[in-house]
């Protein structure tokens, strides 16, 4: 279990304001636009950064001021950050061999955790020469393997393609009984892994709870980040544009995703967004309808 | 290729040639290699080696930890420090001796080094440290620079301290730029005349008993012993060349 209390913190351009908040044994993922700070709080907790104020609790052991080496977070960074001069077995097994573990335990469980992962087959290869999908299980498999208190992944999937990324996040849903804290900026990633989902923004944590919260935007920011159309001070969800016959409104892009189709439809001089399996052109005019409103607070 | 590509070329065969043939031209005609087995000239090639390799174990063991702090943490007037790591490097070679003796004589506490630094085997070595340790610093600072930090920051995720974590990882990671600041440096101080001239001329390095021979007693002299220190400088930097092609396929 993992609480942050209060944390603050400002390291070059980046700042963490007052975040709060807590992980028992689950999938939390945090989102939050690029640059936001993100980085910082995973730093922080991996013991990377020390905290200007604030307390982290790991397991009800106080951390905040404890040496990454003592803390038993794993932690697997954006780029991975294998070490490029050892082969990918030895990747895996460096936590272990500092733990002056038996040569034949440590065999056993870095196959064991190859396997987990779909790595087997990789194991004597030089890290230089894995993919980015490769690369991410090795580091994966080289935090998993200590049996961390907590697994901390910072943008996991953001150096991969879409393909390997839709693996990538399949092996992740694998990962149980450690609470596990992925920071992102994509929402899809957010929806499909996320038992608990926070917003970052500009160094605050401003909403944290179960997935709904990526349905209810509490202000105009949060609303646009999460894809919503902002029109005065109401937020509607794109699925919640429903998109009718008419003459009134005039399209004026369109990204075809084969099934379904994204349109831009000028209103009243807002651009919204819309999804539709109608096959739209730029310059159809259509009419709307507005299924659901969130009334946003500033 | 076209027409000012192949203009291009032809400046540089010709200045390619400027420093080739003057080498190929003097390693043919060496002159009588009898010299070289003169107990002056054996003397001199070994205190040059010597203090060449004493110097460049005293600016590993200072290279390392400036390398490793100029390239993981800023600080107030980093800048200037750096600058002053470059300086010997920028200073003409007898301004370097007369600077290294006026300290000495003139800053009355270390007055006495002067008699272990002048005209003495420790003196050589000061002057190749002097100009060798900035090949040697830069070199280890860009090979840190080059070291992700996210890879030192998940070894201590991982359990080990900071100082194994130095030791076991990064250390290891740079061991082309050691190796290539050790060449570099070496190489350097080895060929220093200028400053040994005013500080130590004695005992003789190798580069300093040419010099004398060619005062004394002219070109044909000075030519074998100039071979010997030419095909020295080409074996150094052969060694560097196959490092940093390793270097480069390691990392491609």
């Amino acid at each position: 279990m993992l609480k942050v209390c209060n944390l603050s913190k400002i390291w070059k351009d980046f700042k963490l304001k007052n975040v709060s908040f807590e992980i028992s044994n689950e999938y939390c993922v945090i989102l939050g636009p690029s640059g936001a700070g993100k980085s910082v709080l995973i730093k922080c907790i991996a013991g990377i950064l020390k905290v200007d104020s604030g307390r982290i609790i790991l397991n009800g052991r106080d951390i905040t001021n404890l040496p990454p080496e003592k803390r038993n977070v794993g932690y697997v960074p954006q780029n991975y950050a294998l070490f490029p001069n050892k082969n990918a077995y030895k990747n895996i097994a460096y936590g272990l061999i500092i733990r002056k573990v038996d040569k034949l335990e440590i065999d056993r469980k870095v196959k064991e955790i190859a396997e987990f992962l779909n790595i087997s087959h990789l194991l004597d290869r030089d890290v230089k020469t894995l993919s980015g999908g490769e690369q991410q299980r090795v580091a994966l498999a080289r935090a998993l393997i200590l049996n961390p208190s907590i697994l901390l992944l910072d943008e996991p999937t953001s150096a991969l393609d879409i393909r390997i990324k839709e693996s990538i996040i399949s092996e992740l849903k694998k990962i149980k009984d450690i609470p596990v804290l992925h920071i992102t900026h994509d929402l899809a990633e957010a929806r499909t892994l996320g038992e608990k989902v926070g917003i970052f923004m500009d160094g605050e944590l401003i909403a944290f709870g179960d997935k709904d919260i990526l349905k209810k935007p509490n202000n105009r920011k949060v609303a646009e980040f999460l894809g919503f159309n902002v029109i005065d001070n109401e937020a509607i969800s794109p699925e919640d544009v429903i998109i009718k016959d008419g003459e009134d409104y005039e399209v004026v892009n369109v990204i075809d995703y084969g099934k379904y189709k994204k349109v831009f439809i000028k209103y009243k001089g807002y651009i919204i967004k819309s999804f539709t399996e109608m096959d739209l052109n730029i310059g159809d005019r259509v009419g709307l309808e507005f299924r659901n409103k969130i009334k946003l607070s500033s | 290729m076209e027409k000012l590509d192949i203009l291009m070329s032809i400046f540089l065969i010709i200045i390619f040639l400027f420093i080739f043939l003057p080498i190929v031209y003097m390693l043919t005609h060496p002159g009588n290699l009898g010299v070289l087995l003169d107990n002056e000239v054996i003397d001199a090639f070994k205190t040059t080696l010597l203090a060449g390799t004493v110097a460049t174990l005293i600016a590993l063991i200072f290279g390392i930890p400036t390398g490793y702090i100029l390239a993981r943490y800023d600080f107030k007037f980093k800048n200037f420090v750096e600058a002053v790591f470059d300086l010997p490097m920028a200073i003409p070679h007898s301004v370097i001796g007369i600077l290294i003796l006026s300290f000495i004589y003139g800053v009355s506490v270390i007055k006495f080094i002067g008699n272990y630094v002048v005209d003495n085997f420790f003196g050589i070595v000061i002057v190749y440290l002097f100009v060798g340790i900035p090949f040697m610093v830069n070199s280890i600072r860009d090979g840190f620079l080059s070291v992700d930090e996210e890879i030192e920051y998940v070894s201590r995720t991982l359990g080990a301290s900071k100082v194994r974590t130095f030791f076991e990882i990064s250390l290891p990671l740079i061991r082309n730029n050691i190796i290539s600041g050790v060449i570099l440096s070496f190489a350097r101080g080895i060929s220093e005349v200028g400053a040994l001239l005013i500080i130590a001329y004695y005992p003789k390095t190798v580069p300093v008993l040419i010099l004398e021979r060619f005062m004394d007693f002219g070109l044909n002299a000075s030519q074998p012993i100039s071979v010997a220190m030419i095909i020295v400088s080409i074996a150094l930097f052969a060694m560097l060349r196959a490092f940093r092609k390793h270097k480069v396929k390691n990392t491609g």
